[in-house]
């Protein structure tokens, strides 16, 4: 086309510059075309290599649950997260290095001298940490005073704010938000939730710019839990044991509180006792929950289980009279010698329990034979997991039927030969309590009565209730007697099985007291465990651990408004007594 | 009655319009510069469009008729070239990634090669009008005309070879359609291609973006990041685009954002669409604009117009081009879009010159049409561009 342009002619040109324009506006329209087809075809079919820069182009962030909150039965809060602020200094920031040090002191209430100290500790870090949980106060004051070179830095905490109470049963979590102990590492699927994340677009300079919006996934927060211990039993409960264990210069001890007809746990307490928050300086083993992880051989503690299954299998009749020897020395058919306290004589069945009598137990033994012990036993809960789902429990120790002895029928009434779990044996008294039927304990507060296991019928269940109740009316359980409350209860003194040696030690005991109460209408079991007291203090579990139970159970019947079957005059007696 | 002045003013003014916006979205950062911008930007397009009504109402032959130093050409001749050669001064000229381009006079800052663009596509068509019947000729028609582009090209082309080979390009077509001969045009390609290589040896980063186009994959962080980042850009868009204000490029990834490489930007945004919008509106301009330049029966005027059409298509298929990654990196804005308040003013005022022809031929219509209701014959014809100021 161009090269048919002629030389121009005056008349000519117009028709020239049509020419040139008509060329060159096609030939642009041309390009413009190709030039949308190169838009289309980056569009439609881009270098794969471009991928990865729009990756590049994008950040993922992990957006952190907030775990759940662990609260007692009325909603107190035992265990919650929280944002907590990191006070540090970035040395690099800091604009006149003079007054810095007395200026963050001055202001934020940090000694200059530490300041300069932990600064110049650290050369060349520029995240230097001077305060890991921000007061309020001072995270206020840092807000106001915009100092560069002074950062927080918010990261999320536990906090236990009743401090060591029920320690060992909440336990504790990690620096990385784990739970590592206790409930806390029990229920963390639970409490921990789910991370949430995003994505989103960044600048060059790596800043945030949106999140995308089909990428962005919240986190699920964990479930608060409402557990079944009250946090009031709680305190009473450990108060009472470290006064029972400080007075008897004892080794440890365990108190449990627990509602008969649910199982549930309302107070389980350790001693010594530890706090969570600062789980990293208490010892290692003063972390375990020991009412669950630890085992001890029971001792007459245990005579009720074998005493009413006993009445309800008629091995032995409430009125027989049992000669348990006036001497306090019997031998067994199979030539053991067995020892009471004192020789208690002819004395009927009911009494036997009263006077806590082994000769009494073993006899009955012999008669029940080594199956129906084994069944009885077994039928209270002992030798398996209560189902508490407790971190760590045991099941404890109850010898198959075929490795039992002829010492078997006359140690097990007497509670030997076997080893339990305090919560086990607990439990197995809640059944006495309970009109005879055994629950599962359970942590978590329930607003109903599960469905028990029946092992004793209701009569012989109130039956060996009133004898209990005698035993502390008038026998070995006289020091737990309430003036608010009708107690029923038993007292065990076992001694430490010497596994070394065999036998037993002379001088270890485990002094325990279990009792129920209100006589008339249960409410409450409460066990009591106390590890090697000091002999020469007290052994005896009717001396050591019996006023402590029944200190416990008298003050949480209070506290739960349970009805008194005291008179007047002995109300107002016990108002100033509980004053003190 | 819509006439083709209007619809290329209505393109024009679109653009500029588009430009406000594009450019505000383009110019976003985290954190922001608030407000103070865009009304900056919204004052250049309202003196932009301002410059264009003016521009369509002058009468171009009237005001380049006169000869020697009163001529308004010869002085804004030597203002551009002086300007232009001031940029070369060391500590004159503001320096924008490597290119000595700008000036800054007061709170204005422009580049003179822009005015040196203009310049010699009126230069050109009064030339070629002037001497229209010994354009044919070599030693007396063609070769004053040519030195003038040689010097603009080679003073241009120091800093700006984008900018120099367009003018080049306009200034050679303008005179082809004003009558020199193709084969005398030819002589001068040899040492022209020779002149570019030279430029290109002297100035490496010139070589750097031809490689960075040949290959940008084996520098990606280097001289191929910013065809990169443009071709990402227009990757990102698809047929409506991620949204107006909603593209990642900006955010620091792509350099140029709201100048050179704004029509990455809109792809970004505004996808296909966006594209075709733009395109189509430059499509309108180039098209209108010529039937515009056809019905006009003044020299000048025709090659005048058909210069600053073709300034401004040229421009804007050779930026496009860049940003799609189909030629080298270089400095070219996209006309009436890219960030740069004076480019707006004279690009807008060149279009308006335009417009000025199709103003002048409807009164010269209107007259013959008032003279023929009057029985007037027509003494003269008045010819496109005689009109007077209105």
């Amino acid at each position: 086309m161009l090269a048919d342009l002629k030389p121009a002619q005056p008349t000519a040109d117009a028709r020239r510059v049509l020419k040139v324009g008509r060329f060159m506006v096609i030939g642009i329209s041309v390009l413009f075309a190709v030039l949308l087809g190169r838009i289309v075809q980056l569009q439609l079919a881009p270098d794969p290599r471009l991928e990865t820069r729009v990756d590049s182009q994008h950040s993922s962030a992990t957006l952190s649950a907030r775990r759940g909150a662990l609260v007692d039965r009325h909603g107190r809060m035992l265990a919650v997260s929280r944002m907590a602020y990191r006070l540090f200094l970035d040395p690099k920031m800091i604009g006149d290095r003079n007054t810095f040090s007395e200026r963050v002191g001055y202001e934020l209430g940090y000694d200059p001298v530490d300041v300069e100290m932990i600064m110049s500790q650290k050369p060349g870090n520029r995240y230097i940490s001077i305060d890991q949980r921000l007061s309020e106060d001072k995270l206020a004051r840092f807000r106001e005073l915009k100092l560069p070179g002074v950062y927080v830095d918010p990261y999320v905490v536990r906090d236990y704010p009743y401090g060591q109470l029920a320690g060992q049963l909440i336990g504790f979590v990690g620096r990385e938000g784990k739970g590592l102990d206790g409930l806390e590492r029990e229920l963390d699927p639970v409490l921990s939730g789910a991370p949430g994340r995003i994505v989103y677009a960044r600048d060059a300079g790596g800043r945030a710019l949106w999140i995308e919006a089909d990428n962005y996934q919240p986190q699920h927060d964990g479930r608060p839990l409402r557990l079944s211990i009250d946090a009031m039993i709680q305190s009473i409960a450990e108060r009472e044991l470290a006064g029972a264990v400080e007075q008897y210069q004892a080794k440890a001890g365990q108190m449990i509180v627990m509602n008969p007809w649910t199982g549930e746990i309302l107070a389980m307490a350790n001693y010594p006792a530890f706090d969570p928050n600062d789980f990293s300086r208490a010892k290692p083993e003063d972390w375990r929950n020991r009412a669950v992880t630890d085992v001890f051989e029971p001792g007459s503690i245990f005579k009720p289980f074998i005493w009413s299954m006993a009445t309800q299998l008629q091995a032995a009749n409430p009125s027989e009279m049992i000669d348990t020897t006036t001497s306090g020395v019997w031998r067994s058919s199979k030539g053991r010698s067995l020892r009471d306290a004192r020789g208690h004589g002819r004395i009927d069945w009911d009494h036997v329990l009263i006077e806590s009598s082994n000769i009494g137990m073993a006899i009955v033994g012999q008669r029940l034979g080594a199956e129906k012990l084994h069944n009885i036993v077994r039928g209270f809960g002992f030798g398996q997991m209560t189902g508490s789902g407790l971190p760590g429990e045991i099941s404890g120790v109850v010898h198959p039927l075929p490795k039992w002895t002829h010492y078997s029928v006359t140690s097990i009434p007497m509670g030997q030969e076997l080893s339990v779990t305090p919560l086990q044996i607990t439990r197995a008294f809640c059944a006495i309590a309970a009109d005879g039927m055994l629950v599962h304990p359970t942590i978590y507060a329930t607003d109903h009565r599960p469905e028990g296991q029946r092992v004793l019928t209701a009569n012989i269940a109130a039956h060996t209730r009133e004898v209990l109740g005698r035993a502390v009316s008038e026998g070995t359980g006289r020091k737990a007697q309430s003036d608010l409350y009708s107690l029923f209860g038993k007292t065990g003194t076992a001694q430490l099985p010497n596994f070394v040696s065999g036998g037993y030690y002379q001088d270890r005991y485990v002094s325990s007291f279990i009792c129920g109460g209100p006589l008339e209408a249960p409410q409450l079991v409460v066990g009591c465990f106390i590890h090697e007291p000091d002999p020469s203090v007290g052994h005896y579990g009717g001396t050591v651990a019996a006023p402590a139970a029944s200190r416990v159970i008298e003050q949480s019947l209070v506290y739960l408004g349970a009805p008194t079957s005291a008179a007047p005059e002995q109300l107002v007696q016990a108002a100033i007594h509980l004053d003190d | 009655m819509l006439r083709p002045a209007h619809i290329l003013m209505t393109a024009a003014t679109a653009l500029l319009a588009l430009a406000v916006v594009m450019v505000w979205s383009a110019r976003m950062t985290v954190g922001g510069e608030g407000l103070a911008f865009v009304q900056r930007q919204v004052i250049y397009a309202v003196l932009a469009f301002v410059a264009m009504l003016v521009g369509s109402r002058l009468n171009v032959r009237e005001v380049f008729r006169a000869r020697g130093f009163s001529s308004p050409l010869i002085i804004m001749l030597l203002v551009s070239f002086s300007l232009a050669v001031l940029t070369l001064v060391p500590g004159m000229g503001r320096s924008v990634n490597g290119a000595s381009r700008w000036l800054e006079i007061g709170p204005v800052s422009f580049q003179p090669s822009e005015l040196v663009k203009w310049s010699i596509v009126i230069a050109m068509a009064w030339w070629c009008a002037r001497r229209g019947g010994v354009m044919h000729r070599f030693a007396d028609g063609l070769l004053p005309a040519l030195l003038l582009l040689a010097l603009a090209v080679g003073v241009v082309g120091a800093e700006d070879l984008g900018t120099s080979a367009l003018i080049a390009a306009v200034g050679a077509l303008v005179l082809i359609a004003g009558g020199a001969r193709l084969r005398h045009l030819m002589i001068f390609v040899p040492p022209a291609v020779a002149a570019l290589v030279a430029m290109i040896i002297m100035a490496p980063y010139r070589v750097q973006r031809v490689l960075a186009f040949l290959n940008p994959w084996d520098d990606p962080q280097g001289v191929g990041y910013h065809p990169i980042q443009s071709m990402l850009a227009v990757t990102q868009g698809g047929l409506f685009g991620r949204g107006l204000g909603n593209g990642v490029q900006k955010f620091g990834y792509l350099p140029e954002d709201s100048t050179d490489f704004i029509f990455a930007i809109i792809c970004e945004e505004m996808g296909l669409v966006g594209a075709l919008m733009v395109i189509g509106a430059y499509l309108v301009i180039l098209w209108i604009g010529l039937g515009i330049v056809r019905q006009c029966q003044d020299a000048f005027g025709r090659l005048l117009g058909l210069g600053v059409l073709l300034t401004v298509g040229l421009q804007a298929a050779l930026n496009i081009a860049v940003v799609t990654a189909m030629v080298p990196t270089k400095g070219i804005a996209l006309p009436l879009i890219s960030s740069g308040g004076t480019g707006w003013i004279v690009t807008a005022f060149a279009l308006g010159l335009v417009a000025s022809l199709d103003n002048a031929y409807a009164l010269h219509i209107d007259g013959r049409e008032a003279s023929t209701r009057t029985m007037t014959p027509a003494t003269t014809a008045p010819m496109c561009g005689e009109a007077e100021l209105i």
